[in-house]
């Protein structure tokens, strides 16, 4: 025990002394999940809170593509400004530019009298299939007028994002379009115009939607972007401790102290539980800081505060889990290396390839379908599937096992793999 | 003397190569050496003598043969005990002072904290570190870490000394302090294995002077 005491002094000091390497422990991962977050946050508030900038040219000069305008500002997600109907698509994208708009539409002249002939079309076709013959039904009402919107965006725009704007327009549209088919099948049954208030009664939304998180202790905390990316970024934090302590195993190794190390009565073991202990406190350290600061500080910048799982207990031995699992892993490339170079470039590259496939880079929903097992592969997808089920879901421990447990078993694997490296290579 | 000791170092019938397709480095080599007694290797570089030391400390293993320090085989777990060990090449850790360094080669060399305490105080004043002993040796000159190196060596009171050029590149001061330290352990501590290069004479004509040697391994 006393030896092993030693040895965690030891290793407790060479780490104080590396300002290199406890920077990279520390400062990286706070500026990292500070900027990541702090953009994250400006793309949640512009979609969920900004209304988006949306420039309309209406070259139409019909009553239909009015009501089209103001039932896209019903929606409620786009700030509209209308310019001038005259403009091409390259004064629109020069206006675009001027009005820090990321989307524009042109109304084409042709919408409203389209709409109109649609909606005529359709009318007497349903009222024939009723039997009711109409004189408007017309010879080939298959022929529709077919015409478009034009939607112009800005190419920094996501396609997810892009897709959810559509998705707005084409609700618009279809507003619109059942308006006015309403409108005519009751003018053409009843010979005069729609009431207006028959015209709300029929158009209003009578189903609402309800947005709730599916949090297993049944509270509404909305997930934010510091839910997601605290819990995550401490994730690539711990493993990224693959250069601190990836590094240190080769050098012990290549250095003389290891050769004195061998010489004397006391099993190389001690070194490596040494060094597990020391870099375990080290990651808890990390997740202590780094959750303290999406508390306590986010607040203060302006983004919002890191809400605390209610099992603080589970939340203990998932990042003790997270931990170990990235010290194994950091030991195992620090066995297996052959230089400090060796465990540094492939160190980092590999956490950057783990993080990607596991989800934290990129949403793992996001992912394409072939990526469904591979992720599966990474201790990062383990160790945020565990955070998330915490963080996003409010489970606890008991909720989390099911991910958790695969982190044992990459511990105890890669514990393995770099037992059978140790002594094949005659360290042990 | 040989008479009157019992062997310290026994080596019977080794054979070594380091891989398959290389020379034979040692073949059928016995070799005994005495309690008590000063022995010294030298040899030009490439001559076999750091293969030899390694393989009498254990750190590499003989294909035939056998080595025994003190009548335990040199793999058991229980001979590393017996045996300090002072690599030609800095076999500390620079970070740390010399104090945190022989508190933690002291450790894993079996001492308890009591023994380390009074080992380390007593070994700084002898080697004349007591003044650095809480500065990291990376601010060191090469003579005042090859004390340090030493310290370390002897650390655990080892019977047997292996020193692979202990005074190589250190300054007349520093040299003179290792060779007057050895002198003074010498009767303590039992053996030495040198290991000097021709033109590094600087321990023969002091601690291994009358002593017996191999030359040209």
């Amino acid at each position: 025990m006393f030896k092993l005491w030693a040895t965690i002094r030891k290793d407790a000091l060479l780490l104080i002394r590396d300002k290199v390497g406890l920077l990279l422990m520390f400062a990286m991962p706070i500026i990292l999940v500070l900027v990541i977050t702090s953009i994250q946050n400006a793309t949640f508030e512009l979609v969920n809170e900004n209304k988006i900038p949306l420039l309309v040219c209406n070259k139409d000069t019909a009553k239909t593509s009015i009501e089209f305008i103001a039932a896209l500002k019903h929606i409620g997600m786009f700030k509209i400004t209308e310019v001038a109907s005259d403009l091409t698509n390259e004064s629109l994208n020069t206006n675009m530019h001027e009005h820090d708009a990321l989307v524009a539409i042109i109304i084409p002249p042709t919408f409203s009298s389209s709409i109109l002939k649609k909606s005529t079309q359709v009318s007497s076709k349903a009222l024939q299939e009723f039997g009711i013959n109409h004189d408007s039904i017309s010879s080939n009402t298959s022929a529709q007028d077919s015409t478009s919107i034009t939607f112009i965006y800005n190419p920094v725009l996501q396609q997810s994002f892009r897709q959810s704007i559509h998705g707005a327009l084409s609700s618009a549209i279809q507003i619109i379009e059942g308006k006015k088919l309403v409108q005519q099948l009751y003018s053409t049954l009843n010979d005069k115009p729609m009431p207006d208030n028959l015209q709300m009664e029929v158009l209003q939304k009578n189903i609402s939607i309800n947005e709730i998180p599916a949090a297993k202790d049944g509270s509404k905390t909305i997930p934010n972007a510091t839910q997601h990316n605290v819990p995550a970024w401490t994730i690539f934090a711990m493993f990224f401790i693959v250069i601190s302590l990836g590094g240190s195993v080769v050098k012990e190794k290549l250095s003389g102290s290891f050769v004195r190390l061998k010489t004397l009565p006391t099993n190389y073991l001690v070194a490596l539980l040494s060094k597990q202990i020391t870099f375990l406190a080290v990651t808890l350290l990390q997740v202590f800081v780094i959750f303290s600061l999406g508390m306590w500080i986010f607040p203060y910048i302006g983004l919002p505060a890191l809400n605390l799982p209610k099992d603080l207990f589970g939340l203990l031995i998932i990042s003790l889990l997270c931990g170990w699992s990235a010290i194994s892993y950091a030991i195992c490339i620090g066995t297996f290396a052959q230089t400090q170079e060796q465990a540094n470039g492939f160190g980092a590259v590999s956490i950057v390839i783990l993080a990607a496939i596991s989800g934290i880079l990129v949403p793992s929903f996001a992912m394409p379908q072939s990526f469904a097992v591979i992720m599966k592969l990474s201790p990062l997808y383990w160790c945020l599937e565990s955070y998330y089920g915490l963080f996003l879901e409010r489970g606890s421990l008991k909720d989390v096992l099911a991910t958790a447990l695969p982190l044992v078993a990459f511990i105890i694997l890669i514990q393995g793999i770099t037992l059978i490296g140790l002594k094949k290579k005659n360290l042990i | 003397m040989a008479e009157i000791m019992r062997p310290a170092i026994q080596i019977s019938n080794l054979s070594f190569k380091y891989h398959e397709h290389s020379g034979v480095s040692f073949h059928d080599f016995n070799l005994t050496i005495y309690e008590g007694e000063r022995f010294g290797l030298f040899g030009p570089n490439g001559a076999g003598k750091s293969t030899l030391m390694s393989l009498m400390t254990g750190l590499l293993k003989a294909q035939e043969g056998s080595i025994q320090l003190l009548n335990e085989d040199i793999h058991a777990k229980c001979t590393r005990k017996l045996f300090g060990f002072v690599p030609q090449d800095f076999s500390l850790y620079e970070e740390l002072s010399p104090r945190e360094n022989l508190n933690f080669f002291g450790a894993w060399a079996g001492l308890s904290q009591k023994e380390i305490t009074a080992r380390t105080n007593e070994l700084l004043d002898i080697l004349g570190l007591t003044t650095v002993q809480d500065k990291p040796v990376a601010t060191f000159s090469g003579g005042m870490k090859r004390r340090v190196n030493l310290a370390i060596g002897v650390m655990h009171k080892p019977r047997i000394l292996f020193l692979d050029e202990p005074t190589v590149g250190v300054d007349i001061q520093t040299r003179h302090a290792v060779i007057e330290y050895l002198k003074g352990c010498w009767y303590d501590a039992g053996i030495y294995v040198a290991s000097i290069r021709r033109s590094g004479r600087s321990l023969q004509p002091n601690c291994l002077d009358g002593s017996r040697k191999i030359t040209g391994l």
